[in-house]
């Protein structure tokens, strides 16, 4: 296996967040690192606002009572400590934020001084149920400030899926720019413009609380991550916005201050809820412990393996190349014999030249660079008329390679993803390469230097998936690099999502070839032909695991959930953004 | 005596009646005795074809109904079966009267296990879903073999 590259420290990696080694803070590292900027409150560079003399008294059927005493001098008194705030109003929303003098807790408010609904949110560092001490939890109360008479007669604020779908690019007074995707009512997915040099996206759980028609909180835990707490009050309409930063960096750096932002519309998606239903949190769960909710760590999760231990599954188990059913082709097109019988010579520019017999309608025999034939087993789908997509696994090689082929036999032209295990960073992770090519063979017509390319056709474009009976996702193509998944709840509402290294490649007018590296996660390396004319997909999985290598099928009918057009400007020149 | 029709409702599925194929060669003669053989063997196949649905959504246990093992031929998926009212079932005889075959209209109750290792499915599960169901139609084609002990399913599918 190739050398983990040792990546620079920095309070905003030049590698990809899910390949930094953050560090293990302990919980008294984090009270150390904490204890003497609680004392000056979060910083801003917007004057706060002066709360001085107020009295609010927090009230919610089921939650904490908490009263804060605002005196001179920007502080304030809650549970008979007293300690700094900072506050900033949008319009008729205050939000206040403060953490407890020498402790791991804190405070954000968002009080609606129409009405005096209210939405407290208790954050803490340690004590889980975050896994590590430097991740941000929180726990949500909606109730009101009691002024004496009582609960509003409005409704409280509450979850809600209003949200879901529209994305925005944020622009905070600090100069820091981000993209935020809001595709799922329990997600989110942001692309930093400006702390990080590459352009690409990442997903955290989230809240989105309506607090009223125009104004919304959202937040968002950057888990598996730096475990940093992000959260604003967005005006939907004045796209206007103040809002709080918690938590360490890469270099540990304590982050801890309050700003203002100013949005830009980007579009939105369709949301596909039943009519009506605007209801939110859609992955809560009964008997939530204080904190707990369901925060997808894939990383912590995943099984990985050695290159000893990939050796020896390989031993054992092999590969199984197309050898069963799989939910994820539920609904996908059958395999194709149309290239039965063919045969052809793929030229891959500054790489190999493949040479293929296809002796039935699923075994070829392939030869690399004029070689020794190999026989192989392969499935084929023809998901427009004369372009191929196939894929086989090349026995033998060391790094256990599979291709992913499409062939377009009406132009000439050939693009492959190669998948390969033993990355740097875990040998049961599928790496990728793109390799553009042209064919040769009997009735193909020469495409001299022309070749499929990339594109950003598909950039802020958003697809639903059914693979089979209640399998479902959402592809998210959030940036150049980037290709996100959403899985939907039962009740249709966007539930967790995740992501990784993507790049795109068009095919023909309404037909690309996809990629996605599931790195740090599941490992596994997806593969779609996607047919826009037809709204249905062909592709492979490319998958290690302890019971051997899989190249499975994958399709599914496809629902076009709508472009959010406004980030091009934004991710087409950023660097990085082509694929890795 | 009974009627035909009285004697196919006493053992059709769900009630519903039996458009029966039956070789002109195998009634030829108008003969009654013939005809009555006839009837009761499509009361038997209905009733067999009814006890056979009737325990695959129970027990699965369908081994007194079939002829073999592998008489089976049933997508895992399915969970239950319902006979769709609006279609009759078709039943149509060999020439010597030995096999038979049974064709049916059916909904049914697909449940999709969400147990494999896909990412789609590992998150799935991340959200408390173990498994999706969904309900779709589907044909029940039985081949019917006549036994000493009676009829019994030789081979049975849902497609």
């Amino acid at each position: 296996m190739a050398t983990q590259p040792v990546a620079s420290r920095k309070a905003y990696p030049d590698v990809p967040l899910f390949r930094y080694d953050y560090t293990d803070l302990s919980i008294e590292e984090v009270s150390r690192r904490l204890a003497a900027p609680v004392l000056s409150g979060p910083q801003g560079l917007e004057p706060s606002v002066d709360l001085a003399g107020e009295y609010l008294r927090f009230r919610s059927e089921d939650g904490p009572s908490v009263d804060f005493h605002f005196n001179a001098e920007m502080r304030v008194e809650v549970s008979g400590a007293e300690t700094a705030y900072g506050a900033l109003t949008l319009d008729h929303v205050t939000l206040v934020a403060l953490m407890m003098p020498h402790s791991v807790r804190g405070y954000a408010l968002a009080w609606d001084r129409h009405d005096n609904r209210a939405t407290l949110i208790e954050l803490w560092f340690g004590d889980g149920p975050a896994p590590t001490a430097r991740e941000v939890n929180r726990e949500v109360w909606h109730g009101y400030i009691d002024t004496g008479n009582g609960a509003p007669e409005a409704e409280l604020h509450a979850p809600t899926a209003r949200c879901e779908g529209r994305a925005c690019m944020w622009a905070e007074d600090t100069g820091n720019r981000t993209i935020d995707y809001y595709p799922s009512s329990a997600f989110s997915h942001w692309v930093e413009l400006d702390r990080m040099a590459e352009g690409r996206g990442y997903s955290a759980p989230s809240d989105y609380i309506k607090l009223t028609e125009d104004l919304y909180l959202y937040t968002r835990t950057e888990a598996e991550f730096s475990g940093l707490w992000h959260m604003y009050v967005m005006d939907a309409n004045r796209l206007e916005s103040v809002g709080l930063r918690l938590g360490f960096n890469g270099l540990d750096e304590l982050e801890y201050y309050m700003f203002r932002g100013h949005g830009e519309w980007l579009g939105q998606l369709a949301r596909f809820q039943t009519f009506g239903d605007v209801s939110g949190d859609p992955l809560a769960f009964e008997d939530a412990e204080r904190g707990e909710r369901r925060i997808y760590r894939p990383l912590r999760d995943w099984d990985t393996m050695t290159e000893a231990e990939v050796d020896a599954a390989m031993a054992e188990h092999g590969a199984k190349v197309f050898e069963r059913a799989s939910p994820m082709a539920g609904h996908g097109l059958p395999p194709s014999d149309g290239l039965s019988g063919k045969s052809f010579t793929i030229h891959y520019d500054g790489g190999p030249s493949m040479e293929y017999r296809f002796t039935s309608a699923d075994a070829l025999q392939w030869r690399e660079n004029g070689g020794g034939w190999t026989t192989a087993r392969y499935n084929a789908w023809q998901n427009m008329p004369g372009v191929f997509i196939f894929g086989h696994y090349l026995q033998g090689k060391p790094d256990h390679d599979g291709h992913i082929v499409v062939a377009d036999l009406e132009t000439g032209k050939a693009t492959a993803f190669r998948g390969y295990l033993n990355t740097p960073y875990f040998a049961n992770e599928a790496g990728a390469e793109t390799w553009f090519g042209k064919l040769e063979g009997e009735g193909i017509p020469d495409p001299g230097e022309d070749r499929h390319e990339r594109t950003l056709d598909l950039l802020g474009r958003a697809f639903t998936w059914s693979y089979s009976p209640g399998l479902t996702s959402m592809h998210l193509y959030s940036s150049p690099n980037t290709v996100s998944w959403i899985i939907f709840t039962p009740s249709q509402h966007g539930g967790a999502e995740w992501s990784g290294s993507g790049d795109y490649v068009k095919i023909r007018d309404e037909l690309y070839f996809v990629r996605w590296q599931e790195e740090a996660c599941n490992g596994t390396l997806g593969t779609i032909l996607i047919n826009m004319r037809t709204m249905h997909d062909s592709g492979i999985g490319y998958h290690m695991g302890r019971d051997g290598l899989s190249m499975s099928p994958v399709g599914a009918y496809a629902r076009h959930a709508g472009r959010i057009e406004g980030v091009l400007p934004y991710l087409t020149d950023k660097p990085g953004g082509t694929s890795v | 005596m009974t009627t035909r029709r009285e004697a196919l409702k006493l053992g059709a599925l769900a009630a519903a009646p039996v458009a029966a194929l039956a070789p002109a060669a195998a009634l030829a003669g108008d003969d009654n005795a013939a005809r009555l053989a006839r009837l009761e063997d499509e009361r038997a196949i209905a009733d067999l074809v009814k006890g056979f649905v009737r325990r695959f959504n129970g027990s699965k246990d369908c081994a007194a109904f079939v002829a073999h093992a592998g008489a089976v031929r049933i997508d895992p998926q399915v969970s239950a079966i319902r006979h769709d009212t609006a279609h009759d079932p078709q039943l149509s005889f060999a020439e010597d009267g030995r096999s038979a075959r049974w064709q049916s209209r059916a909904e049914v109750d697909l449940v999709s296990a969400f147990d494999g290792d896909t990412t789609m499915e590992k998150m799935a599960r991340f959200q408390g879903q173990g498994s999706a169901s969904a309900r779709t139609s589907r044909r029940l084609a039985a081949d019917l073999t006549r036994t000493n002990d009676g009829w019994t399913i030789s081979h049975v599918t849902l497609a």
